[in-house]
């Protein structure tokens, strides 16, 4: 099915402007095959993947024993479906996951997108504390359905559906305790929604100190504390989840991307005890939140698969050791370099800011893009320069000026030392053309 | 009216795109036709298929037109089959949208090699037969890029502007023994090679564009098919634009 | 050949050499073609008879109201019209028609060279900007479009062509209409007659081809852009054989 009708199809009937960008800065590439960090395109041209779908990837491209999992699941004669009825898949794996995040987690509800467990979250939080208001961090991505939309950050993904955007969302500026205590204060809160790291925003680190005065605040008011790890979750920082980190643990915590190994969509909502009992704990309210295909059995599998992966420590123990590689070499590469201004990197995620780019030729107007002024165009021509050096990289989606670190956790230390001698030479010829001296 | 009758074309990138309409529309119009194509088999083969069924015989080679040696080979292979060529359209080209400050070294000498030097070597492999022959016409796929000041990439810009000068140059030399040689300059077409502007510079485009459209490709193969006609025998190094009036 | 067909076609100096030649191919394309003449009546009366169903009208096109007259009774004598060709032209601008030096240049005749050669095309033009839709051809010539030895006045009108068609082409382009020029280099017949022996000599020397060309390849080139052309507008097509 790789004919090149589908490629052009997706132009036509898909996402047109987003093809006519790629084409335009010639990276409309068609892939026609992917191994783990490697994808290959109709052309041959080979490029090693430091986006990693978004944070889905984790395992790599086709990783065999999700594969393996999904195949073997795929020949069983049971349901796949269980409507109404009781679903040992989803048993299973919410028996796995409440293990895996540990005390005090006890129910899960499954959907099919990250978005979605928000939303199952939000809800259940509305529908246990019978309060109507929600608060959550400014600055956030917690996916683009009208409810998650309800807590995006400010900009380009909101603001043409302000209008329809719940009312009781409230948003606190991120890493502000005070802020989120004053907002307490007021109408009382159903639950306060952020990510341990804000990646869209441009790798935005919430402090230990500041979840543990979240926590507190939380639970002084009543109010649910809602912990967003679908990107930080599953080893991605060097900890099964990002809240291991701290001595916390959130209320809810949801789970996404690459639960589902990159393979299956499957998302999370974990709730802690008691949560989903004062929600839904009547019949009546027991399937008011429902998913016709949430918790079915082939994405349960590859989930089951996943944390099977994930609970031998030994993927654990690579991530810390390529995290520690990694943030030697961008020190290395970094120092003393008048474009970039800060990197961050927890685990295998992370980012690294450049300054705005100084030389007329180089800005959005200058390159034949006025329309995308005033935005930063320097993280932007990173990944032009690292697409010719065979590194498939982005930026984050809010900060224009941050290139996002994401790679699968199965790079090896090779594909490490690879992007960093391509950063290398990327940031030379930034300097060399975008900046001045 | 089918103005090639019994004529045999060879059309470069003829897979795919223009290349495509000129080789149907050299089919429509009584001649026989080969192409070269860079890799699409799959193009190539529903393009064979395609001109077959109007019926024409049909040929197509699988060659980078800038690969001197490939080259020979097609015109060697169609000398062997057909006896020789009456058309050579240069068509095969390529473009990158690149301002500036990204164009390197490297992409300025792959577009001059595929859109400058491919056509002046399958030219002088095919002129070599024709020339013996004295008769045949080439015509070579410019740009109003390259024949008017308009906004497009600087080397793609330069390669077409170079095909202006080539066709002037080789239609002065060749003319004495009877060789018509021309440049065919459309403006932008649908899904051609231009098709990536960002919106606003379509809109602008469109604005100043008196006949308010991009061309298709069927009109300028149907212009490419007069260009190497006998309606066109007087005419000669000239380059034509059609650009529905930019 | 009878002409049965939807097509029809106004063309002015239909009895000149170039312009007969027009005519004939037009018709043998499948147009029916109304053409105007002026002195040379017995090559009108030839050409009715070798192109049946055409149409002659004899017109001074120095006026600019015949012209506009006869496009507008003609268009109706033909029931339609679908392409316009100009091929009316007055070489010289001296008191006895040659190949003048601007010294040589009268007023009167260049008045008359004027009107022939752009005056009524402009007028043509005018009168269908009302309500048309389709092809316009001017015939100029390379005394206007490239650098040679060329009478000034003739060279001044033809190079007049070229900037009419570039400008109308914007004009009326959005109503549908495409106009072009096509410039040819020394035939062998019609006005290059009156060209010395020695600039015949240098332009055989210097045209790629190394002839003459012929009226028909002018003829063909025309027909064909006053019948298929669909996105051709504004240009100047000079045949002058690599020149």
């Amino acid at each position: 099915m790789a004919g090149s009708e589908g490629f052009d199809s997706f132009s036509r009937h898909v996402n047109p402007a987003l093809a006519r960008f790629l084409q335009v800065v010639g990276r409309d590439y068609r892939f026609v095959h992917a191994q783990d960090c490697t994808l290959r395109t109709s052309l041959g041209e080979t490029l090693t993947d430091w986006v990693g779908g978004f944070g889905a990837l984790s395992f790599g491209h086709n990783p065999a024993f999700a594969k393996t999992a999904l195949v073997e699941a795929l020949q069983s004669t049971a349901p796949h479906l269980y409507v109404d009825a009781l679903n040992p898949y989803a048993g299973r794996l919410a028996e796995a996951l409440v293990q895996a995040a540990g005390e005090p987690f006890e129910t899960c509800f499954f959907a099919n997108g990250g978005a979605e467990a928000v939303e199952a979250a939000l809800k259940a939080a509305v529908a246990a504390t019978g309060r109507s208001k929600i608060l959550y961090a400014e600055g956030g991505y917690h996916g683009t359905t009208l409810g998650a939309l309800g807590c995006m950050a400010q900009g380009l993904y909101r603001e043409p559906f302000e209008a329809l955007l719940p009312d009781g969302f409230q948003s606190v500026p991120f890493g502000d305790s005070a802020a989120l205590a004053h907002a307490l204060a007021g109408e009382p809160a159903a639950a306060f929604l952020l990510e341990p790291i804000q990646m869209e925003a441009g790798v935005r680190i919430a402090s230990s100190e500041y979840l543990m005065d979240v926590k507190r605040l939380c639970r002084e008011a009543g109010c649910l504390l809602v912990l967003d790890e679908i990107q930080t979750g599953l080893a991605r920082t060097g900890k099964l989840f990002a809240f291991q980190h701290t001595q916390i643990q959130p209320d809810v915590l949801i789970v996404g991307k690459a639960l589902g190994a990159g393979l299956v969509p499957i998302s999370a909502a974990v709730f802690a005890t008691g949560i989903w009992q004062r929600a839904y704990g009547s019949l009546l309210r027991s399937e008011i939140h429902n998913s016709t295909l949430g918790g079915n059995a082939l994405c349960c599998a590859v989930g089951l698969a996943v944390l099977d992966r994930l609970a031998s420590g030994e993927l654990l123990e690579q991530v810390r050791q390529r995290s520690a590689q990694l943030s030697t070499g961008l020190s290395r590469v970094l120092e003393r370099r008048r474009s970039v201004l800060r990197v961050s990197l927890r685990g295998l995620l992370g980012g690294i800011q450049l300054r705005p780019v100084s030389h007329p030729w180089a800005t959005w107007a200058g390159l034949g893009m006025p329309e995308l002024e005033p935005r930063p165009s320097s993280a932007a021509l990173l990944v032009q320069r690292l697409a010719k050096l065979g590194i498939l990289a982005h930026l984050c989606g809010h900060d224009w000026s941050v290139l996002r670190i994401e790679p699968p956790l199965t790079v090896s230390a090779q594909g490490c030392d690879e992007f960093l001698a391509a950063l290398s030479l990327s940031l030379d010829w930034l300097e060399e053309n975008a900046f001045d001296k | 009216m089918k103005l090639l009758v019994g004529q045999r074309a060879l059309v470069t990138g003829g897979s795919r795109g223009l290349g495509r309409a000129i080789v149907l529309a050299l089919a429509r119009h009584g001649a026989k036709v080969a192409f070269t194509y860079a890799r699409n088999e799959d193009a190539a083969e529903r393009t064979r298929q395609d001109a077959t069924a109007l019926g024409a015989e049909v040929l197509s080679f699988r060659a980078d037109a800038a690969d001197n040696p490939a080259t020979e080979a097609v015109v060697r292979s169609l000398e062997s089959a057909w006896d020789g060529l009456d058309v050579l359209v240069n068509n095969a080209a390529i473009t990158q949208n690149l301002p500036l400050a990204l164009l390197e070294e490297e992409d300025f000498d792959r577009v001059m090699r595929v859109n400058v030097k491919g056509p002046f070597l399958t030219s002088r492999a095919v002129l070599r037969t024709m020339i013996r022959r004295k008769s045949g016409v080439i015509v070579n796929i410019g740009s109003l890029a390259g024949a008017r000041m308009i906004e497009a990439p600087i080397h793609y810009t330069t390669s077409k502007a170079a095909l202006i000068g080539m066709t002037e140059a080789m239609a002065k030399e060749v003319a004495r023994h009877g060789i018509r040689v021309v440049c065919l300059a459309p403006g932008l077409l649908e899904d051609g090679l231009g098709r990536n502007l960002p919106d606003h510079r379509l809109a602008d485009y469109l604005k100043h564009n008196a006949l308010g459209r991009v061309g298709t490709f069927e009109e300028v193969a149907e212009v490419c098919v007069l260009l190497a006609s006998s309606r066109s025998s007087y005419i000669s190094g000239e380059t034509l634009v059609m650009d529905g009036g930019v | 050949m009878p002409s049965t067909s939807d097509k029809s076609v106004v063309v002015f100096g239909g009895s000149g050499t170039v312009g007969r030649a027009i005519v004939s191919a037009l018709a043998a394309d499948g147009a029916k073609v109304a053409f105007t003449y002026f002195q040379n009546e017995p090559a009108a009366h030839a050409l009715l008879e070798s192109a049946p169903g055409s149409i002659a009208r004899r017109v001074d096109l120095s006026s600019a109201s015949e012209a506009t007259r006869a496009v507008a009774e003609l268009r109706a004598e033909l029931g339609g019209l679908t392409a316009f060709v100009h091929a009316a032209t007055v070489t010289s601008a001296a008191v006895e028609p040659k190949f003048e030096s601007i010294l040589e240049a009268e007023e009167a005749a260049l008045d008359r060279l004027l009107a022939v050669n752009v005056k009524s095309a402009f007028f043509a033009c005018r009168e269908l900007a009302r309500d048309f839709a389709g092809n316009i051809v001017l015939l100029g010539s390379i005394d206007g479009a490239k650098s040679v030895p060329a009478p000034a006045a003739y060279a001044a009108s033809k190079g007049a062509l070229s900037a009419l068609a570039r400008a109308l082409s914007k004009e009326l382009g959005p109503r549908g209409v495409k106009i072009n020029v096509v410039a040819p280099g020394v035939l062998e017949a019609g006005s290059s007659r009156s060209l010395p022996d020695s600039l015949r000599a240098e332009y055989l020397k210097h045209c790629g081809l190394r002839r003459y060309g012929k009226v028909e390849e002018i003829a063909g080139l025309v027909a064909w852009l006053a019948l298929q052309n669909t996105y051709i507008t504004g240009q100047t097509l000079v045949v002058d054989g690599a020149l």
